[in-house]
């Protein structure tokens, strides 16, 4: 069972300024996704905070597959508790592969900005990589 | 109504993803409880001696201080720790749930939550009668 949106201006007024709060995440997704194209693996933790806070978030606001995509995005970068510098030495290729999962995250994030859940993105071939690994 | 059933309607929200706190904190409203929500953990630590809390909901991750160093701060005092505390936790991280029995959280509500069962869980774990 989920909110009825309608039911109360109170209410919708919350899930608009979710969706509004979608535009501002995606920017900082593309600023991460900026920093890790410059080569900077730092940014790999900004990634996996703004897939989290999305994740835990996006389904309450009935945005099922942002939380689904998002949260298979967190899970396939390193574990906060696991130190970067470590993952990085473990995984030479980890810095290209968050770059790709950030790109989606941007991609995801641009298209729920619209206020629809992005459902194609489901059967996206990134996504279903990491969700299946 | 007593002072000791008033003190069971207040409920501190400890959680930064400030839509998710709205949105909790507009339900309890409706069901009739005072809720504060201190936006990471240093101010939801700050407020835990505040008032007589009837419960504490705690997000895992948030800044300055985790949901689980505020559960640490609760279970050390002897009487903080009479106070339930609901965390909230992500579907997928079931280790979550298993820090959480290790540092004493009993009660447990999974992202993203059913208000039906957020409001039901609130009003049993503080005392309040079921709707």
């Amino acid at each position: 069972m989920t909110f009825d949106w309608d039911s109360d201006p109170e209410l919708k007024a919350m899930r608009a300024g979710f969706i509004a709060s979608l535009a501002e995440r995606r920017d900082l997704a593309r600023k991460a996704l900026s920093a890790l194209r410059s080569g900077a693996p730092e940014a790999i933790a900004d990634v996996i905070f703004i897939a989290h806070k999305v994740a835990g978030a996006a389904e309450s606001f009935g945005f099922p597959t942002v939380s689904q995509v998002a949260a298979a995005i967190e899970e396939a970068l390193p574990s906060r508790e696991k130190a970067l510098v470590s993952a990085l030495a473990e995984e030479p290729g980890l810095l290209t592969r968050a770059l790709g999962l950030a790109e989606l995250l941007d991609e995801l994030l641009t298209a729920a900005a619209g206020g629809k859940d992005p459902v194609h993105l489901s059967s996206d071939p990134r996504y279903r990589a990491i969700a299946l690994a | 109504m007593t002072a000791l059933t008033e003190a069971r309607l207040d409920i501190l929200i400890a959680e930064d993803e400030e839509h998710i706190a709205k949105l909790i904190s507009f339900k309890l409203s409706k069901e009739g409880f005072r809720v504060t929500v201190a936006k990471n953990g240093q101010e939801a630590i700050d407020q835990l001696r505040s008032k007589p809390w009837g419960l504490i909901i705690l997000d895992v991750m948030m800044p300055l201080k985790d949901g689980w160093e505020v559960l640490k701060a609760v279970q050390s005092s002897q009487d903080l720790k009479r106070i339930p505390v609901l965390m909230l936790t992500a579907k997928t991280l079931q280790k979550d749930v298993a820090s959480a029995a290790e540092l004493g959280a009993t009660h447990f509500l999974k992202k993203p939550f059913d208000p039906a069962e957020l409001a039901a869980t609130a009003r049993r774990l503080t005392g309040m009668k079921p709707a």
